[in-house]
């Protein structure tokens, strides 16, 4: 339906002045040292696909030291072409088949991609808001319709929280105009997480257990409170009004709602070594990639950066067999001497990066 | 610095207006100096009387010529019926479709408290006092944004519980558009609305 990413140049971005890849319709693999580009090039697809970068840090950061501004451009099987400009003091824009879209998240669902690199293990080690941005992105991924519900949520939720910082004209008709449209939206967001959580969970652990056996993940969805519908939403949001006039503040709703991720019983904040973390977010990631599929009929993109790092030799070996199964686009980068000798030998495209320069191994591409 | 006295007042005049930078001010300014006099006497004579004559209607708050708009003096409206609409530009939209015949109400904005617009704001107050004269019903007409939502909402929890009916302009799919267009916001909600045949 959507196809796959056959084309993507990069302009400014970061160290990378100019470069263009061909990603193979299976597995591309990036190689270089450390600290030559190789993240960036995942990042510009990350930026294509969700409107956000990988990494932390300002847009403007990622714009090239001595540039005004920063462009990704992709090209999927069937010609939509889809485009995004980091300007320096101004807004990042979005473009689908030449034409501006309003928002940069207007372009997500079109590629959909599942991304892991080091970041993301504050899903494990993180706060509540890592695995609730981590929910948000990916069912907005797939559902128009939570994307949504999400955008209308946020908004309100900030009107709310702007009313009941002063003091002038809050009143409780007011309030509550607020809090009828977020518990529409919030009852949409809560039904959502609970079934992605749902179907996320078997296949987390499935894959968990493929990676470490004899371990057990545990995934559950933790919602603030116990509500799950518009009804119940409005109840508690009027209820706990004098509260959070109080505290100047919203302080129910989804926007608290939080993610277990637990290896055999134990919290993923506390338990042992960051190959375990390591292990689970994985494993957590791999579930998505598969229920995604699921959901759409096709195999999102999905980006590895770096994932061999930390991980001993028996999970390097299941991670590099996975990521070159059939079916699915797949772009991973590495270091040389991590990616020899394993099953990635199978890439379909090899790409060196130096010092942020691209190029196209003349053997295997 | 260089421009004789009347020649930057002008510039800084037209910089006061909303959209216009020093450099369009400039240009308009330059513009002006080779108007034929005639045509800048009449262009400032229609600025005064603009402001002079023009005032908020009494009744709707739409723009209005004397203590009334036309509309409300139009004996062929109907006074029962209003259309609630956020800026008095909105009302010629309204009236372009030529179907309607009620009357209008303005709000002069919509609520927003992140931009400190409340209640107070808008002609909110002004719109609550004509309800007492037996009006049927209320047309909430602002945009289908957040803050049109939040205002069609507000406003419906004060005059529904007066027994007058209150309605919200329908959204969904612009007339002579393809699916394959429309953004999936619209198409969202023209499917949640979609209709019995």
């Amino acid at each position: 339906m959507t196809g796959y990413l056959e084309r993507l140049v990069l302009r400014n971005l970061r160290r990378l002045t100019e470069a263009e890849i061909s990603p193979a319709q299976g597995l591309t693999l990036i190689v270089g040292r450390n600290g030559q580009g190789k993240t960036t090039v995942l990042e510009g697809i990350h930026l294509l696909s969700t409107g956000r970068l990988l990494r932390a840090g300002t847009e403007n950061d990622a714009i090239q030291l001595g540039q005004d501004g920063a462009r990704v451009e992709g090209t999927l099987t069937g010609g939509t072409e889809l485009a995004v400009t980091l300007r320096r003091g101004s807004r990042k824009m979005a473009y689908l088949n030449g034409l501006g879209q309003r928002r940069a998240s207007d372009l997500i669902g079109r590629m959909p991609v599942v991304a892991f690199s080091a970041q993301d293990l504050s899903l494990v080690t993180g706060e509540p808001a890592d695995r609730r941005m981590y929910l948000d992105l990916e069912i907005s991924q797939v559902s128009p319709a939570y994307l949504r519900d999400l955008t209308v949520y946020k908004k309100n939720l900030k009107e709310r929280n702007a009313l009941l910082r002063q003091e002038e004209w809050v009143s409780d008709d007011l309030l509550a105009t607020y809090e009828e449209a977020m518990a529409e939206a919030g009852a949409g967001l809560r039904q959502a997480r609970a079934q992605w959580v749902t179907e996320l969970a078997p296949l987390a652990r499935d894959a968990y257990a493929t990676l470490a056996p004899g371990e057990t993940l545990h995934v559950e969805y933790l919602p603030h409170e116990e509500w799950m519908d518009a009804e119940g939403a409005r109840e508690d949001y009027a209820v706990n009004r004098r509260r959070d006039r109080e505290r100047r503040m919203s302080i129910r709703g989804p926007h608290r709602d939080d993610m277990a991720i637990e290896v055999a019983g134990v919290d993923g904040r506390k338990y042992g070594s960051q190959g375990q973390q390591r292990t689970a977010v994985i494993a957590v990631k791999m579930a998505t990639r598969a229920l995604m599929a699921a959901r759409r009929g096709e195999w999102p993109l999905l980006l590895l950066d770096d994932v061999f790092s930390d991980l001993d030799a028996q999970r390097r070996a299941c991670l590099a067999e996975w990521a070159s199964q059939p079916g699915g686009q797949v772009i991973l980068t590495g270091t040389e001497p991590e990616l020899a000798g394993s099953a990635l030998i199978s890439a379909q495209a090899l790409y060196w990066v130096d010092s942020g320069v691209v190029t196209r191994d003349e053997i295997r591409g | 610095m260089g421009f004789a006295r009347p020649l930057a007042e002008l510039i800084a005049q037209f910089e006061r207006l909303p959209g216009v930078g020093p450099k369009s001010a400039q240009r308009l300014a330059f513009h002006v100096l080779r108007m034929p006099l005639e045509d800048v006497r009449r262009f400032s004579h229609a600025l005064t009387v603009a402001r002079e004559s023009l005032g908020v209607c009494s009744i709707c708050q739409n723009i209005a010529e004397g203590e009334t708009c036309e509309i409300c003096r139009d004996g062929r409206r109907d006074p029962h019926l209003i259309c609630v609409v956020s800026e008095a530009r909105d009302i010629m939209a309204m009236e372009r479709i030529a179907e309607y015949k009620g009357v209008y109400h303005v709000l002069h904005g919509l609520l927003n408290p992140l931009n400190g617009v409340g209640p107070e704001q808008l002609r909110i107050r002004e719109l609550l006092a004509r309800m007492s004269g037996g009006v049927q019903e209320v047309i909430l007409a602002t945009n289908p944004t957040v803050e049109g939502d939040a205002t069609a909402l507000y406003l419906a929890k004060l005059i529904k519980p007066l027994d007058i009916r209150v309605t919200r302009l329908a959204h969904g799919m612009p007339i002579g558009g393809e699916l394959d267009y429309a953004d999936t916001a619209t198409l969202l909600s023209a499917l949640e609305y979609r209709r019995e045949l």
